[in-house]
């Protein structure tokens, strides 16, 4: 009975939402720039979805994440088209992408190619929206029981997770990543007594670092660095033909797709991994179940169909811990999350009561997004490919720009720019060195959540870190994060490798 | 032979002494300034309740993390290969003469960026700043000519020295003679310089001289569209606004 009166709900946002023409052009617009956005090599959905943050500031709540999340969608399916056409990545999240996309190229089947790699990542999208939908209400009303050690061992739990799966490297620099988040978050009047902390006497300081001016640095200075610092060489575009969605494909790829989307939505879950891990996993899970692995590397169609529907399929994947727990999935969902609180929407068990039919109308919004971006996908690929043509020395500088004024109209705060600076170059030197971003930023969203949560749970315990060995959910976290650093250790590895010696069979 | 992986170690044992500091001067500055007990807003603190706990939580930590760093580092590198290695650094920077082009290019960015926000964003009105910043930074790393960059970037770089000292001495009002804007002509005055340099270096090559083109007219173009629509489309006043907002009112405001 529920059931039925959310679907009726449903439908009623989604048909309010798509009759209104401001609405549908909000949405088209924001798709188109952020296909443009994930094209153009060196620009990223989190870094488009961060400037779109500043020009949502004056709507309300929901043209906002019309918007935002009509950038996100676009944003990573974009990322196909630079792989596909020049053989470098468009974003991250669409690396995969070319070791198939650019082959198909070369042999002339670019157009196809790109309406196959369209029509999955509208699938993905889909198929994660559902799980959203029906995922988050569970984990939200699951969270609601949750007490203040819960919620510091949870957001605990999302740095050393993300940390240990974002990292390139070694995994301790992944948490090394998430406690200088956590330090950045330090900064300012501390949220249970109004202490200032780290302040360093600037009054600037008090009310601690701006959140746009934090994501901004930490995304798109050292993208702005590495792209005009570096000797970027952009490859000499294919030709593409006419775009066509070949449905007969599709289906022949029905498992290849249901799969893909699983591992999609399922690393999407997981805190702070994102698109570009769910891609590469679902490439291998491909080629594993292929009849001819060997083909792979040569430009085959299930390559292709596997990264993108993973990778979009994450989005739905990243937003159930972002609406339910207020943990972002991945480094867009980060974003979002900090663009949500900017619009006075607090994500956690908490939204579904204050906020009843907001999971709605984001499940909405990425219905009508991933039509959206279909239709722009199969119409304007042509003509959108052109901006691959457009040189990143070029177009970087005014990215730059952009960071800059976008991160100042929020606040109106001169400050932000001078913070931005800073937290981007050191950013810049830690992805250098192999330290992973996102678990930073993470770490800095979660910082409030850990720091007040903590300290109020010794109050009512009387200072006794028992009830964190006593309660199951806290146990359960307890032991997951410490099998995860335990698993990170020489001795454990060392301990597994005598077990595996003593049990081939193991 | 050194692997990729060795220089990795290198970079994270150096980045592991960084972060013990750090994590040392975390816990060190709060226990100094932040109350673990006593009364602090009416609120009388024990020591789980104090705003110190989490940042000596966190200090204690990085500390902890980058001993732990340190350690996988000089245990896959050896002692002998640490001393070694910084032996080879510091003979290394003693006969550099030349700044090597990756450095240039880290810096080049970064002194443009550095110059565009903490020196001219407040002083200079946001169209002209965002232009001489564009005009500067996209012929720098677009006409990719070594010889050309650093000379854009020499010239720029002395330009600023000139315009930061008459800024600190206070002589661009003087400068103008009651001019309005004084500064803004200056920077006005600057970039046309600048492009002069950029041109210069152009000259010559039809190719180099297409690329200058495109990147003046993004220089101009790209303000202009970014700048107008935040101060007349979502109406967000901009960090300095002078010479051409006051241009760009009058045109707006006669029309509308």
């Amino acid at each position: 009975m529920i059931g039925i009166e959310r679907l009726d709900t449903f439908f009623a946002i989604l048909v309010g939402m798509g009759t209104q023409p401001a609405n549908l052009l909000l949405l088209f617009g924001a798709t188109l720039l952020g296909i443009i956005f994930g094209a153009l090599p060196g620009l990223t959905a989190t870094l488009g979805i961060a400037l779109l943050t500043t020009l949502t500031y004056g709507m309300g709540p929901a043209p906002a994440m019309v918007a935002l999340l009509g950038i996100y969608v676009g944003g990573v399916y974009g990322g196909s088209y630079a792989s596909i056409l020049i053989n470098i990545p468009g974003t991250p999240a669409a690396a995969a992408t070319a070791l198939e996309g650019y082959p198909l190229a070369c042999k002339g089947e670019a157009g196809r190619a790109i309406g196959a790699t369209t029509t999955a990542s509208c699938i993905g999208t889909l198929i994660g929206m559902l799980f959203m939908v029906t995922m988050t209400p569970i984990v939200s009303a699951f969270a609601l029981q949750f007490t203040s050690f819960e919620f510091f061992l949870l957001a605990f739990f999302g740095i050393i997770i993300s940390g240990t799966l974002a990292s390139p490297d070694l995994a301790i620099k992944g948490w090394i990543s998430g406690f200088l988040g956590l330090f950045l978050a330090c900064m300012g009047r501390d949220p249970l007594q109004a202490f200032p902390r780290f302040t360093f006497g600037f009054p600037q300081l008090e009310s601690g670092l701006d959140v746009v001016a934090v994501i901004i640095g930490a995304f798109g200075i050292p993208q702005i660095i590495q792209v005009l610092g570096g000797t970027f060489r952009a490859g000499e575009a294919r030709q593409m033909t006419r775009v066509m969605p070949s449905f007969g494909l599709m289906a022949r790829n029905t498992g290849n797709i249901i799969r893909s989307a699983l591992i999609g939505v399922g690393i999407g879950a997981v805190p702070g991994i994102g698109e570009d891990v769910a891609a590469w996993m679902a490439y291998g899970a491909a080629k594993n179940a292929s009849k001819e692995p060997g083909k792979f590397g040569t430009g085959v169609y299930e390559g292709v169909i596997a990264t993108e529907t993973a990778n979009n399929s994450c989005i739905g994947g990243a937003i159930i811990p972002l609406l339910s727990l207020g943990i972002p999935g991945s480094p867009p969902a980060a974003m979002l999350l900090g663009a949500l609180m900017l619009h006075g929407v607090t994500p956690g068990p908490m939204l579904s009561i204050e906020h009843p039919n907001f999971i709605l109308q984001v499940t909405a919004i990425l219905f009508l997004a991933s039509i959206a971006m279909w239709v722009i996908g199969i119409v304007l690929a042509r003509q959108v490919v052109k901006v691959l043509r457009f040189p990143p020395q070029v177009f970087m500088p005014v990215v730059a720009v952009l960071c800059i004024i976008g991160s100042y109209g929020l606040g109106l705060n001169l400050f932000n720019l001078y913070v931005m600076l800073p937290v981007g170059i050191v950013a810049y030197f830690m992805t250098e060195m192999k330290y992973p971003i996102a678990p930073l930023v993470i770490g800095y969203i979660l910082g409030p959540m850990a720091d007040e949560n903590l300290r109020r749970a010794l109050m009512i315990s009387h200072g006794s870190f028992l009830p964190m060995f006593t309660r199951p959910v806290c146990l359960i976290l307890l032991t997951v994060i410490l099998l995860t650093i335990l698993s990170q250790m020489g001795l454990f590895r060392w301990l597994k490798g005598r077990l595996r010696a003593k049990n081939p069979g193991m | 032979m050194t692997t990729d992986k060795d220089r990795m170690r290198r970079k994270d044992f150096a980045s592991g002494i960084v972060l013990m500091l750090f994590g040392a001067w975390v816990v060190t500055e709060t226990v100094a300034r932040v109350p673990m007990k006593g009364s602090w807003g009416g609120v009388m603190n024990v020591w789980y309740v104090s705003p110190g706990l989490f940042p000596i939580f966190i200090g204690s930590v990085l500390f902890l993390f980058g001993c732990v760093l340190t350690g996988i580092a000089a245990r896959h590198l050896g002692g002998a290969a640490i001393r070694e290695a910084a032996r080879a650094r510091v003979s290394a920077l003693a006969e550099i003469r030349d700044i090597p082009e990756p450095v240039f290019r880290f810096l080049a960015v970064v002194v443009i960026l550095v110059f565009y926000i903490y020196l001219y964003m407040s002083r200079i009105d946001f169209f002209l700043n965002s232009t001489l910043f564009l005009a500067v930074i996209i012929p720098v790393f677009y006409l990719d000519e070594a010889q050309a960059q650093r000379r854009i970037f020499a010239f720029y770089v002395a330009g600023s020295a000139l315009l930061i000292a008459v800024f600190a001495l206070g002589l661009d009002g003087r400068i103008g003679g009651g001019l309005p804007h004084a500064p803004d002509w200056l920077a006005l005055l600057f970039t046309a310089a600048v492009a002069a340099c950029a041109w210069g270096q152009a000259r010559g090559s039809g190719e180099r001289t297409r690329k200058l083109r495109l990147a003046l007219s993004m220089a101009v173009a790209a303000p202009l569209l970014i700048g107008g629509m935040f101060k007349y489309f979502l109406l967000v006043p901009l960090p300095r606004e002078g010479l051409v907002v006051a241009v760009l009112d009058a045109v707006y405001f006669g029309l509308f």
